[in-house]
């Protein structure tokens, strides 16, 4: 084993790093579990894997990023067709991401689910769950987006309301945005402490 | 006021009788002979699967509800609360049957991708 005293400079950044992003995730989850409106353990649970961070990430880059508007939402969706119709294109890149086409397809916004998705936003401010499923796709699987959501209703990080029409609309308390830029910052910090 | 003469008695089990006679043998001409036919990418997915394989034979009629439940548009299941994430078992068997792995699928290295659309949708819709 290396002695760590002959360890170069730049490996000693590499593991300053490596520290940093550890520690930012860890103080993500740890505010995680302290916020959580429940102490219910197998919410718990799975507020504790690794989707949560992604749904994280999701919501403090629409808001980050602006995307506020109806119209905004219906442009990613756009975006995300044309994505998911380059990966349908590339075998190697469907094993990448461990889709089956038939997923794939079901993941992809028809002509009136982006009018859906339009509608919900315009009037609610919301996202259908089944909506914030097919944008997550190629992140993780729609049943555990749906078992992510419960828990994360359940913990108060989104709210989960049936609308009129049967669809269950999602809604960001804003909780999770806020966690994620505190400990994103702190690490920005650390790791360049002149930013 | 509850008491009724032998004569109602009689005229009530007949009238709940024809109430509940049809419908059960609409019921019973209904069943068919035989579970439902799979389609192609069902009959693949039962070939891959050893545990569908063994649903499809002791009992062949649970197997499409659980093929539903595997579909891709079966987003919205009812709501039973939240499952734990795959203990040692569920991985394996998981491992065993691929369609099943699809349930828990995550892929943090997709995410780089989405974030990407994200920052593009918010540059260009401004």
């Amino acid at each position: 084993m290396q002695d760590f005293a002959t360890v170069d400079a730049d490996t000693v950044r590499n593991l300053d790093f490596m520290e940093a992003v550890h520690r930012m995730k860890a103080e993500f989850y740890r505010s995680v579990i302290a916020t959580a409106e429940t102490t219910d353990l197998s919410t718990l649970h799975v507020l504790r894997q690794e989707p949560l961070y992604q749904l994280a990430e999701f919501l403090f880059s629409l808001k980050a990023n602006e995307i506020v508007s109806a119209q905004g939402l219906e442009r990613l969706a756009q975006l995300h067709n044309q994505h998911l119709a380059a990966i349908g294109q590339d075998p190697v890149r469907m094993r990448e991401f461990g889709l089956t086409p038939e997923r794939l397809q079901a993941a992809l916004f028809a002509d009136d689910q982006l009018a859906k998705l339009h509608a919900n936003f315009l009037t609610s401010a919301a996202i259908d769950q089944s909506d914030l499923a097919r944008l997550l796709v190629a992140v993780m699987s729609p049943e555990t987006c749906r078992k992510l959501l419960v828990a994360a209703d359940a913990a108060g990080f989104v709210k989960r309301q049936r609308s009129p029409y049967g669809a269950m609309l999602i809604r960001s308390t804003g909780v999770l945005e806020t966690i994620l830029e505190k400990v994103l910052g702190e690490a920005r910090r650390n790791v360049c402490p002149a930013s | 006021m509850f008491v009724q003469r032998p004569d109602r008695v009689w005229l009530t089990a007949i009238v709940l009788a024809l109430a509940w006679v049809p419908p059960a043998l609409a019921d019973l001409r209904g069943i068919p002979a035989a579970p439902p036919p799979l389609t192609r990418t069902d009959t693949r997915l039962v070939a891959e699967n050893p545990a569908l394989a063994a649903i499809a034979t002791d009992h062949p009629w649970l197997l499409r509800t659980v093929l539903r439940g595997l579909a891709p548009d079966g987003v919205t299941p009812r709501e039973t609360g939240v499952r734990p994430v795959p203990s040692a078992t569920d991985l394996r068997t998981i491992k065993d049957n691929p369609a099943l792995g699809q349930l828990w699928r995550t892929n943090p290295s997709a995410s780089l991708n989405l974030l990407q659309l994200i920052r593009l949708a918010g540059q260009t819709s401004r």
